[in-house]
């Protein structure tokens, strides 16, 4: 088996499940932050309109 | 808008011949690049000689970010939208009256560039009708692009480092026109450069008619 | 605007998830499996290619790489068309074209790493500037650049607009530079990527069959992978208005005493 080959199909694991998990930390992050101030915030924030705000 | 476009173009070059920034600073910049080119490439003349088209259009493609920088710093001392906004002129006119500026400076570079390099470099200016015809037709291109990402760009604090950012990637295919138009002329096969010629013609009318329909909405409040 | 919303109207978080979030769980269930799935197939059940050995192994994670960043700018791009589109302008698009862009370029790093190997053994060097190779390092660039762009302060709309334009633009700069790139390399004949896979292999049974599945796979990742994206970008939205609105309140009471 060619290591070289190996290496590539391991960066791109590597790189999408850091990626991956990075997203779904931050995710958790804003949605305790937001629940934390606004107990109606997790409603709004899935409430998902069209507007900037 | 054409009318718009020669005011702010007389304005932008008359604000250039009073001050003479490009002249005393990119010019100078211009040059110290190609010198530091043929230091970086060690004095292989031969090799020097052979690509003087590429390193005469990558210093011409650093002079350009400088120019662009220049030309939105002229609006006002932060360089704010409203400052282009609020002259009333047609966004249209205005985005080509700054290219055009831009493009005559850059021009005018150009010329200079052309028979330092020849000297540096020791390439002869053979052909110099195809060097110049594309030197006309690739400025105009990198000028429109230039004006449009300068706008683009505006409001950023970070606007000196974002600008080449957004500038090069889109320029590469000027800078391999002008680049191998420039080999076919030098080389005596100047029959070669038509594709290329073509394909900076192309690009120009394209992002010059690109610039010229965003720049108002780029501009605009909301 | 802060309401006090009443006890009975405040339902439990657990029983309103949205459809939505049910069918990404099983996308991403979906895209997990089939890259496993595709790694195995890819890497111990296929054989060895007759001309390339086990290099050829990479046929079936480098086009699905490509693949997906091509899909990721065709997102942003539809995305920022219809944020211009009067009728259908909405912060939406706005955030979709971001979080596809994001994501395509991540995919596109991957192109360009899993590009250099696979020309590695052929033309011994870890970069040759083949035309779509060479392409798409500008396109990361391109993109990057993009990405920069929407940092860039500005009120919403000013920002959504400049986004879209850009977004606009920069796709419209790829054929264009593609083009110009196989012209200036053409009269060279540099090695094509390409060429190993058309000229030199026939691609049949199973090895087909595991290259579906990966294109298949990676396409289910990026759906997962832009959703999430999305929805942090919302959420972060609305961390900022919120933030915005207790600090307006704060300013109202200080100034109340």
């Amino acid at each position: 088996m060619n290591g070289y080959v190996i290496g590539g199909y391991l960066v791109v694991m590597i790189s999408l499940g850091t990626y991956a998990v990075f997203l779904v930390g931050r995710l958790r992050a804003a949605r305790r932050r937001l629940t934390a101030t606004l107990p109606d915030a997790e409603e709004r924030a899935t409430d998902d309109t069209g507007s900037f705000r | 808008m054409w009318h718009d476009a020669l005011l702010v173009m007389a304005k932008d070059l008359r604000v250039e011949l009073r001050s003479r920034v490009s002249l005393n600073q990119v010019v100078p910049f211009a040059l110290a690049v190609l010198v530091l080119f043929g230091l970086a490439l060690g004095p292989n003349l031969h090799l020097l000689a052979s690509e003087t088209a590429g390193l005469v259009w990558m210093a011409v493609l650093f002079s350009c970010v400088l120019g662009v920088q220049r030309s939105y710093a002229i609006e006002s001392t932060d360089s704010s939208r409203d400052g282009l906004r609020l002259s009333g002129l047609d966004p249209a006119g205005v985005f080509l009256g700054k290219a055009g500026a831009l493009a005559v400076q850059l021009f005018a570079l150009e010329i200079v560039l052309a028979l330092v390099a020849s000297i540096l470099y020791g390439a002869p200016l053979t052909n110099a009708l195809v060097l110049l015809v594309t030197c006309v037709v690739a400025t105009i291109g990198l000028a429109a692009v230039g004006t449009f990402y300068g706008a683009l760009a505006l409001g950023a604090r970070v606007r000196e480092t974002l600008l080449p950012l957004l500038f090069f990637p889109v320029v590469a295919p000027v800078l391999m026109g002008a680049m191998k138009a420039w080999q076919a002329g030098l080389a005596g096969t100047p029959g070669k450069a038509d594709g290329w010629l073509e394909l900076l013609l192309a690009f120009a009318v394209a992002y010059g008619a690109i610039g010229t329909v965003a720049f108002g909405p780029l501009l605009e409040d909301g | 605007m802060i309401t006090t919303v009443s006890p009975e109207a405040r339902t439990p978080p657990e029983t309103r998830r949205p459809v939505g979030e049910r069918a990404l769980r099983v996308v991403g269930v979906l895209a997990l499996v089939g890259i496993v799935l595709t790694i195995w197939l890819g890497l111990w059940v296929t054989p060895p290619d007759q001309f390339m050995g086990n290099w050829v192994r990479l046929l079936y994670v480098h086009p699905p790489m490509a693949w997906v960043a091509f899909l990721a700018y065709g997102l942003a791009f539809i995305a920022s068309l219809a944020y211009l589109w009067p009728r259908t302008r909405s912060a939406i698009w706005d955030r979709l074209a971001g979080a596809s862009a994001e994501v395509g370029v991540v995919f596109t790093g991957l192109t360009l790493v899993t590009g250099s190997i696979w020309g590695r053994p052929t033309w011994g060097t870890w970069w040759t500037w083949d035309p779509l190779l060479t392409t798409t390092a500008l396109l990361f660039v391109l993109y990057l650049g993009y990405l920069a762009i929407r940092h860039v302060p500005g009120s919403d709309e000013v920002r959504a607009k400049r986004n879209a334009i850009a977004a606009l633009v920069a796709f419209v700069d790829v054929p264009v530079v593609y083009f110009s790139v196989y012209l200036w390399q053409s009269l060279h004949q540099t090695p094509s990527i390409l060429n190993l896979t058309t000229r030199k292999t026939t691609i049949h049974g199973s090895m087909a069959w595991t290259m579906l599945l990966g294109f298949c796979s990676f396409t289910l990742a990026f759906i997962w992978l832009v959703a999430q994206r999305y929805r942090l970008a919302g959420l972060e939205a609305r961390e900022e208005s919120h933030g915005l609105e207790i600090a307006l309140v704060e300013r109202r009471l200080e100034g109340g005493r």
